[in-house]
């Protein structure tokens, strides 16, 4: 088993890539049809599925 | 770059939310422009297999195209595991791909640091990236087509 990380400190996205997925993520998250409580239960469902801690 | 013009479904769906749709298409544009097209054309080819999204499967993207991906390996990409037409590099994202989309918080070492190893950090977080745009784009369709173009 390798004992280092698997994207080492210091590796940044693109920062091209990392700019269109902040302005993708933001404007969904500005969408406002869905309520909050609905949305929120969505997305801890989806963090479950993905196991993402964060 | 093919956009939504090549995603009727999405086109359709998020015409009322140019913000969102005008974002996913300079997302899905972007993810192109930071990795070899070639790795991320046969990647998005077999997420389109797995997924059974048939259109997806019947487009080529120019990029991959001008940089040789020919269509003889297309036709062997099921067969990627053996196939000579496909080197440790090609397999590594490849292997790395089927586990992403069938499961990725199954994700081993072994499967991500082939792919490290082979492209380097930079690289590999830019495939990761990228990977994730071009499988949640085909997702997003196929929901889109079942839920409201039965």
């Amino acid at each position: 088993m390798r004992r280092e990380r698997r994207i080492p400190d210091g590796v940044r996205a693109e920062p091209r890539l990392a700019e269109a997925l902040d302005e993708w993520q933001a404007a969904v998250v500005r969408l406002a049809r869905l309520d909050a409580v609905t949305t929120e239960l969505v997305r801890l469902r989806c963090a479950r599925y993905h196991d993402c801690h964060t | 770059m093919a956009g939504r013009a090549d995603n009727p479904a999405l086109a359709r769906v998020l015409a009322e939310q140019p913000d969102v749709a005008g974002s996913l298409d300079a997302l899905y544009e972007a993810a192109w422009s930071v990795v070899d097209p070639v790795l991320l054309e046969l990647c998005r080819l077999r997420v389109a297999k797995l997924l059974g999204c048939d259109d997806e499967q019947g487009l080529r993207t120019d990029a991959a195209r001008a940089a040789g991906l020919d269509e003889a390996t297309i036709v062997d990409l099921p067969a990627w595991p053996t196939s000579e037409r496909f080197g440790r590099r090609e397999r590594a994202c490849l292997a790395f791909c089927e586990q992403f989309v069938i499961d990725v918080a199954g994700m081993d070492d072994g499967l991500a640091f082939a792919v490290s190893d082979e492209l380097g950090p930079q690289a590999f977080r830019d495939f990761v990236s990228a990977l994730l745009v071009v499988e949640q784009r085909q997702r997003l369709r196929l929901t889109y087509e079942r839920l409201f173009e039965p």
